[in-house]
């Protein structure tokens, strides 16, 4: 009786607690089932790349691996994107996270605390070599040296340390379809410059299908726009660094953007402003109707359907691409066509070739709750060898990341130009001017406004609300201090808890964050507010420009050594 | 969420109950913080340099925990951190928190001149003074900074103030003396291998210096030679490159 009066009583509970039970009883002995016999340490590494390639290239590294140490069993937790950042969440937060993990899918800060709270840093092993380069080039090179942007993909500033290990890297190029090519243009290379591009983009639209349908020369949406846009049209604004890159840091920011217009220094009728968008315009015309109304998919379609000729790509998307046309058509890849030198129109404006933003991705960290910090990082640093980077990526389809690891063939054509010019017009400021000119560019986009009227009506909106951006961007300024305050805290109280001997590392590193992050923080942007708040000059020397002291130095100098 | 885990409670010293309270507040797990941070306090009271310490973590945390912060409640912690270990450097980093929140920076110069947190404070003071935009007030806090790297040849805080003077220099239009000081703050870098830092920045700032402000284009084709020779994928190598070739040009065309 008295043992039905507690069930009763307590049967939710129980409920509750048989089903806890039951699940981690069925997950330990899943878990425990899937790894082989004489497995000592069981590594799991979660992602959300759910691409075929990425899993396969994980696991065939995780086989070679596992002949070097067949004590470690290597497992993937492969997550949907839509569902990664809630899984990840609860994962860290329960402390049942992967070992390994893939960084992202997060908004900024909050992947920022996530660093600072649940991944280890990485700092102490920077600097020693990747064991697994041994007999390569890179051999005895620290290992954020063999990473072909420094690392600097897995280092995060806010915290001042390295994080994560950047596997792969992208680019966007123009995929397109040979055989149609072939078929409308009668060419079998594709055109390598604008005009040549412009003149068979002209020639693919003038010809119908057997639907009698007009063949759109490109495939594109809102989100292919973007693509175009930064690698073809804004390089041609690089010019602009000259007249509005105020602190010399070699790119122009929103708010000097802001600074240069707000003091006249520059207009919307600077010829290479004017010249992306009538290069815009000239690109858009080959694009669907409404091409701003369409979504990615929709233009994959129209490409793999062969009724485009051209798409652009990212490397992430390549492999897809070329999966869809199999067996179908063949597709090639494509630089995107620059204007030659002696293009009429551009050939004076754009200053050299374009640089690749090519941005390192796959970034994987160590979890603290992982059990062996030691044999992930060492899977890591296999994964990050030349050796294994280069098969991993050969597996996935993607760019490696690392210093001579050779490029997949499927992606000859997408390796990245490292030196060039970039685009120089960063348009909006706060969420209001961005959204104005969000809107005032799709209409521009699908043709209902031209560049005078588009640019006369954001400089007006621009020039009541950007003021107010630019206040609030220094109010943010100000409120991000009491982030970069309990991060430097927690540095100097880890100094003084640390003993004498082993507490120079973190004195060195408070204080330099300290420099940079407090104690400048308010001095750097204060010039800027000076030169917004002394209004136009119209004698001022551009940054960039040789002072006329500078001029009689160079000329004393040259007359010393004559 | 305790690290230190109930078994062990009764064990936990108050160095333990310290660590665990700056754990806390690294994770922002404030409220835990505050427990760790005030068993610290009660388990230390014999000891009153550990104890000024575990009030000095209680106070950063009610002064710097969002939300919930309380500054007066924190003030009143720091002010009990000096108290029970005057000479501490927690009563020294205390002062030095009172200062930040009340701009009262000569209170911890004149009492730890020698300390790093009296030398925190004059840096602050100085870069307050800067954040001024008036010449006087720029020439004066240039003054202050090159009289302390006169008189603390050896201070950690050498880079913070080359750094400083090189704004100041800056403000004042004083080209000569900012690429001076900018090549100061690059020697005066301590190294730790365990964060290296990022110089393509500084490289590529000394060089457009040297070459637009002064004139002084041997300084400038070695900062853009060094930035193109260590940072090969740096987006500022085109543009070094180029700067290269202008300069020779510019040379050429003097020449003539």
């Amino acid at each position: 009786m008295k043992l039905w009066q507690f069930l009763r009583r307590n049967f939710p509970v129980l409920v509750v607690s048989i089903a806890y039970l039951w699940s981690a009883a069925a997950i330990f002995s899943y878990r425990a089932k899937q790894a082989p016999p004489g497995t000592k340490v069981t590594l799991r590494i979660g992602h959300w790349q759910l691409e075929p390639g990425v899993r396969d290239g994980f696991n065939a590294l995780a086989a070679e691996y596992q002949k070097l140490h067949p004590e470690v069993y290597i497992v993937q937790d492969a997550v949907p994107e839509s569902t990664y950042s809630q899984w990840l969440t609860t994962q860290v937060m329960g402390g049942t996270a992967s070992d390994i993990i893939e960084a992202g899918l997060l908004s900024p800060a909050l992947l920022l605390s996530y660093h600072s709270r649940y991944f280890l840093p990485l700092n102490n092993y920077v600097n020693l070599p990747n064991p697994y380069n041994a007999g390569t080039p890179l051999a005895g090179e620290p290992w954020r040296n063999t990473f072909k942007d420094g690392m600097r993909a897995g280092y995060i500033e806010e915290l001042q340390s390295y994080m994560a290990v950047p596997l792969a890297q992208f680019a966007y190029r123009i995929v397109y379809n040979r055989d149609l090519l072939r078929k409308l243009t009668g060419r079998t290379m594709p055109p390598r410059n604008y005009r040549d591009f412009i003149a068979v983009c002209e020639q693919i639209q003038r010809q119908r299908d057997d639907h009698g349908r007009p063949y759109i020369p490109i495939a594109a949406s809102s989100y292919h726009i973007g693509m175009w846009d930064s690698t073809m049209c804004e390089p041609l604004t690089f010019a602009a660094w000259r007249k509005l890159d105020f602190n010399r840091d070699g790119t122009v920011g929103e708010d000097e953007f802001f600074a240069g217009i707000t003091t006249r220094r520059i207009g919307f009728d600077f010829p290479p402003f004017a010249a992306r968008f009538q290069m815009l315009r000239e690109l858009t015309q080959f694009m669907p109707v409404g091409v701003t109304g369409l979504s990615r998919d929709e233009a994959v379609f129209l490409f793999a359907q062969q009724r485009s000729v051209f798409i652009t790509s990212g490397t992430w998307d390549a492999q897809s691409l070329r999966e869809q046309a199999r067996g179908t058509f063949a597709v090639g890849v494509l630089d995107f066509p620059l204007p030659a030198q002696d293009d009429p129109e551009f050939g004076r404006i754009l200053e050299g070739p374009v640089y690749d933003r090519t941005f390192a991705g796959l970034p994987f960290v160590i979890t603290r709750t992982c059990k062996h910090p030691e044999v992930a990082l060492d899977f890591l640093q296999f994964l990050s060898s030349q050796h294994g980077n280069t098969e991993f990526n050969r597996h996935i389809g993607w760019i490696p990341s690392i210093r001579g690891a050779a490029m997949p063939p499927a992606l000859a054509g997408y390796e990245p130009h490292l030196e060039g010019v970039s685009g120089e017009m960063p348009l909006a400021l706060g969420g209001d001017t961005s959204v104005k000119w969000q809107q005032l560019l799709a209409l521009f986009v699908i043709n209902q406004i031209d560049y005078p009227t588009m640019t006369a009506q954001y400089l007006a909106y621009y020039l009541d609300h950007a003021p107010k951006e630019f206040a609030e961007l220094q109010r943010d300024n100000q409120r991000v201090t009491i982030r970069e305050e309990q991060l430097l805290a927690g540095l100097r109280a880890r100094a003084m808890l640390e003993s004498p001997a082993t507490s120079a590392s973190a004195w060195i590193r408070y204080r330099q964050l300290e420099t940079d992050r407090l104690l400048m923080r308010e001095l750097r942007p204060s010039l800027l507010v000076k030169l917004v708040s002394d209004g136009p000059i119209t004698n001022a020397l551009d940054p960039y420009e040789i002072s006329p002291a500078a001029l009689a130095n160079i000329c004393r100098q040259l007359g010393d050594n004559r | 969420m305790w690290g230190l885990l109930p078994m062990t409670l009764a064990a936990a010293t108050g160095e333990d109950w310290l660590r665990e309270g700056w754990e806390q507040f690294r994770l922002a797990e404030f409220n835990l913080a505050v427990k760790a941070f005030e068993s610290g306090v009660a388990q230390t009271g014999t000891n009153p340099v550990l104890q000024a310490k575990a009030l000095y973590g209680l106070a950063m945390t009610w002064a710097l925990r969002r939300p919930g912060e309380d500054p007066v409640k924190a003030v009143e912690l720091y002010r009990r951190a000096i108290a029970v270990a005057p000479g501490s450097d927690a009563a020294a980093w205390s002062l030095l928190a009172i200062a930040q929140l009340q701009h009262t920076y000569q209170d911890v110069i004149d009492k730890f001149p020698a300390h790093p947190a009296g030398e925190e404070a004059f840096l602050f003071q100085q870069a307050a003074t800067l954040a001024v935009p008036r010449k006087e007030t720029a020439r004066q806090a240039v003054g202050e900074l090159v009289d302390f790297l006169k008189t603390h040849p050896q201070s950690s805080y050498r880079y913070a103030a080359w750094k400083l003077l090189a704004h100041g220099y800056q403000f004042l239009g004083e080209h000569e003396n900012r690429l001076v000081a900018l090549l100061e703050t690059l020697r005066a870098v301590e190294a730790d291998a365990g964060a290296p830092i990022d110089h393509a920045g500084d490289y590529w700032s000394i060089a457009t210096l040297a070459e637009f402000d002064c004139g002084n284009f041997a300084v400038a084709r070695e900062f853009y030679r060094k930035l193109i020779a260590e940072y090969p994928t740096d987006q500022r190598i085109f543009l070094a490159k180029r700067e290269l070739h202008h300069m020779a040009d510019v040379e050429a065309r003097l020449r003539q």
